[in-house]
């Protein structure tokens, strides 16, 4: 993992949101989700200008 | 399609994402000019404007979080700021109260790990051309390139509910959670 990023911090979400964002997790990917990861991949090596965010 | 005022000239030419630059702040090398991040009604309900003074314009550098900086060709026009986190349910939560108790105790064991967006500032006279998803974009393509064991499973930041409703969910598909107050949650899976 990037030397830049490691956890800092911690959030304490209400149940429900923690619940919902758990079962949304559960779910598989979908199509149109996967398209938007395919694109930010590409976006993001075209665009970033810093070698120091390399992992 | 949207067009850009070109300063100092009547025409106009189109917005160009090949543009944008996305460069980590380093108060050393980036000087960047007061930049309007309030809300066309001056409201600030996400404290950007503050964030930006305090850890931009004035270089302060008590926090942890990486901060990137977005340049348009010449101009300065953006930030936002991004940290890891460990997503937990509150305690008092967990009283079990319900049939659903095995599976509410069972969310609290292991925290969920996600890239945090902490703040998001776009110059206000840059608005409407779409550079919340290129900062999405931007911030997925990152996690995806970090994570490789597939531990981060989610990018989430807190934004308004009416934001959340107008434009990251029928946009960019990011989802939000039901709470009834003014600001949400925001997020959407990278693995």
């Amino acid at each position: 993992m990037s030397k830049l990023f490691s956890p800092h911090s911690d959030i304490f979400l209400e149940c429900d949101e923690y619940l919902q964002i758990s079962e949304y997790l559960n779910d598989k990917i979908n199509p149109k989700e996967q398209e938007f990861l395919t694109e930010a991949i590409v976006f993001y090596e075209k665009h970033r200008h810093d070698s120091d965010d390399s992992f | 399609m949207c067009f850009m005022r070109s300063i100092g000239m009547t025409q106009t030419t189109p917005f160009d994402p090949n543009g944008l630059k996305f460069k980590i702040f380093n108060p050393k090398k980036h000087q960047l000019p007061m930049i309007d991040f309030r809300q066309t009604n001056g409201e600030d309900p996400l404290s950007v404007q503050d964030y930006y003074e305090k850890y931009i314009f004035n270089g302060n550098s008590d926090t942890t979080e990486v901060k990137y900086v977005i340049k348009y060709f010449d101009n300065w026009i953006g930030f936002f700021s991004v940290d890891l986190t460990r997503l937990y349910t509150k305690q008092s939560e967990l009283i079990p109260q319900s049939k659903e108790k095995d599976k509410r105790e069972k969310f609290s064991q292991v925290p969920t790990s996600a890239l945090l967006i902490k703040k998001i500032g776009i110059d206000s006279q840059y608005r409407c051309y779409g550079i919340g998803k290129y900062i999405m974009l931007f911030c997925s393509g990152l996690v995806q390139a970090i994570n490789k064991d597939k531990k981060i499973k989610l990018v989430i930041f807190k934004t308004t509910k009416s934001l959340a409703e107008k434009i990251y969910f029928p946009k960019y598909q990011f989802n939000f959670t039901g709470t009834s107050g003014k600001l949400v949650w925001a997020f959407k899976r990278i693995c």
